[in-house]
């Protein structure tokens, strides 16, 4: 009697000691999920602000002379999709971010093509409210840039984090999944580079 | 032989990627921290001087943080990578606001083109938003930069820069931020003063009259309950903000020195001469 009582203490020691360990890493994981969240919420609102913009400057380019159609058409139909590829904050999986960046560059080399063909109209160049609105896309794309990266950072933070040994027992015990990147693709890195020269 | 090549590729590799390490041309921070850092040397001294006397004084009064930088090489960045880096890796922002300016210019040399950029930390970008930054780059800076006149581009560029950045944080609202500091000595008085009194005069009490010990020990521990808790939160907010935010820790006619990173977002314009 008494040594089942000694050994049943003994279970309960371990345990306890065993839960008190897991409790540590456990709430680091959900901060650093919850930061993911957050840095992804930022890269959604930079990507809106994009989306925003592009209805003033199609419209700008429109008003000139003759414009070419299928280009800014290529253009709404691209923001068209990018805006009905959305991504839920808590299901940041490879395959999500993928898609959401698949419609995102799509729309990025459309506009560059727009930006490009621009070249061409005089009228535009000399047009203040386009040199704005372009002023404001570079300044998007360079916010985009900036918060793609530290999405990047943040995610690979928790990935490292939620694989190492003894945090991949609690991880996959409560089902902390490894999260996607946003990853260089082919061009990818030459269509926001949206670099006016107007001389 | 083939070991030997792959041995000497890996060796190449090495070195490059040392290499890269090595050039990285984002200079590191100046020590002393200065406001006007001109590695390019396209002022006098005189004219940096009178530059940074001028942003020193901005920063003491408003806490918005201007940094002007001209450098000959970009290394392998674009001007708008360059001038976020500094903002970032530098800091430039003051220690509880993300206000930071960064103005960049490499100057043209041989066929190279200049380059200008304004870096706008997450706070200004409503007082200057990417359009204005354009508008004062293309209308105010260039015109005196493709002259070689960079002092002249610099100072018309803060003429618009500072009102638009004191429009944002005036010092009209950094003394709000402060408080006042009567009010603070009173609240002291009410939180620290009033709780060591009621504190000595209940000792007192239960030591000359002992009828009711039990009740008298309560009421004292009430009362150290009441008093630090009470004072714990107010410490939190309002004296850390008051002294974070104020010129109080910057020595008299120096820079006090950068807040730290995280203030920037991509946001600003730039232009080629």
């Amino acid at each position: 009697m008494k040594n089942i009582s000694k050994k049943l203490i003994g279970i309960v020691v371990v345990v306890l000691i065993l839960i008190a360990a897991f409790v540590k890493p456990y709430n680091n994981m959900v901060s650093k999920d919850e930061t993911c969240s957050k840095a992804w919420s930022n890269v959604e609102n930079v990507y809106q602000r994009r989306l925003d913009l592009i209805p003033n400057l199609v419209k700008t380019v429109q008003g000139a002379a003759d414009y070419e159609k299928g280009t800014l058409e290529a253009v709404v139909e691209a923001r068209a999709k990018a805006t009905s590829v959305q991504v839920d904050a808590n299901n940041l999986t490879e395959e999500a971010i993928a898609k959401f960046q698949a419609a995102q560059d799509q729309l990025s080399s459309a506009l560059s093509k727009m930006l490009v063909t621009v070249e061409r109209y005089p009228e535009l160049k000399a047009n203040q409210n386009f040199l704005e609105l372009q002023a404001q896309l570079e300044g998007t794309e360079n916010r985009i840039a900036v918060e793609r990266n530290k999405f990047n950072e943040t995610v690979g933070d928790y990935n490292s984090y939620i694989r190492k040994f003894p945090n991949n027992i609690i991880s996959g015990l409560f089902n902390f999944d490894k999260k996607g990147y946003f990853k260089a693709t082919a061009g990818a890195e030459n269509a926001p580079d949206v670099n006016f020269n107007f001389d | 032989m083939k070991k030997l090549t792959l041995f000497f590729l890996f060796l190449g590799l090495f070195a490059a990627g040392v290499a890269k390490t090595n050039t990285d041309a984002i200079p590191p921070v100046p020590n002393p921290p200065r406001l006007v850092n001109d590695f390019a040397g396209v002022m006098t001294l005189g004219e940096v001087t009178e530059m940074e006397d001028r942003l020193v004084a901005f920063n003491d009064t408003t806490t918005n943080v201007i940094c002007v930088v001209t450098v000959n090489d970009l290394g392998d960045y674009s001007a708008a990578q360059f001038a976020y880096e500094i903002g970032d890796r530098w800091g430039v922002r003051s220690k509880d606001r993300r206000n930071g300016v960064v103005i960049l210019i490499k100057p043209s040399t041989g066929n190279g083109d200049g380059d200008v950029y304004i870096s706008v930390g997450y706070d200004l970008e409503g007082a200057i938003p990417d359009a204005i930054a354009k508008r004062i780059i293309d209308q105010k800076m260039i015109p005196e930069l493709s002259e070689g006149r960079y002092k002249a581009a610099i100072d018309s560029a803060l003429a618009y820069i500072i009102p638009l950045a004191l429009g944002e944080i005036s010092p009209d609202d950094i003394e709000e931020d402060e408080g006042d500091p009567l009010a603070l000595i009173a609240l002291a008085i009410i939180f620290i003063v009033i709780p060591v009194l009621l504190l000595i005069l209940s000792s007192k009490n239960s030591g000359k009259g002992g009828n009711y010990p039990n009740n008298n020990d309560r009421d004292f521990g009430n009362t150290i309950f009441i008093g630090p808790t009470s004072f714990g939160g107010y410490g939190g907010s309002s004296w850390g903000g008051g002294f974070g935010s104020g010129g109080f820790g910057s020595a008299r006619g120096g820079f006090g020195g950068f807040g730290g990173g995280g203030g920037f977002g991509g946001g600003g314009a730039g232009g080629r001469f």
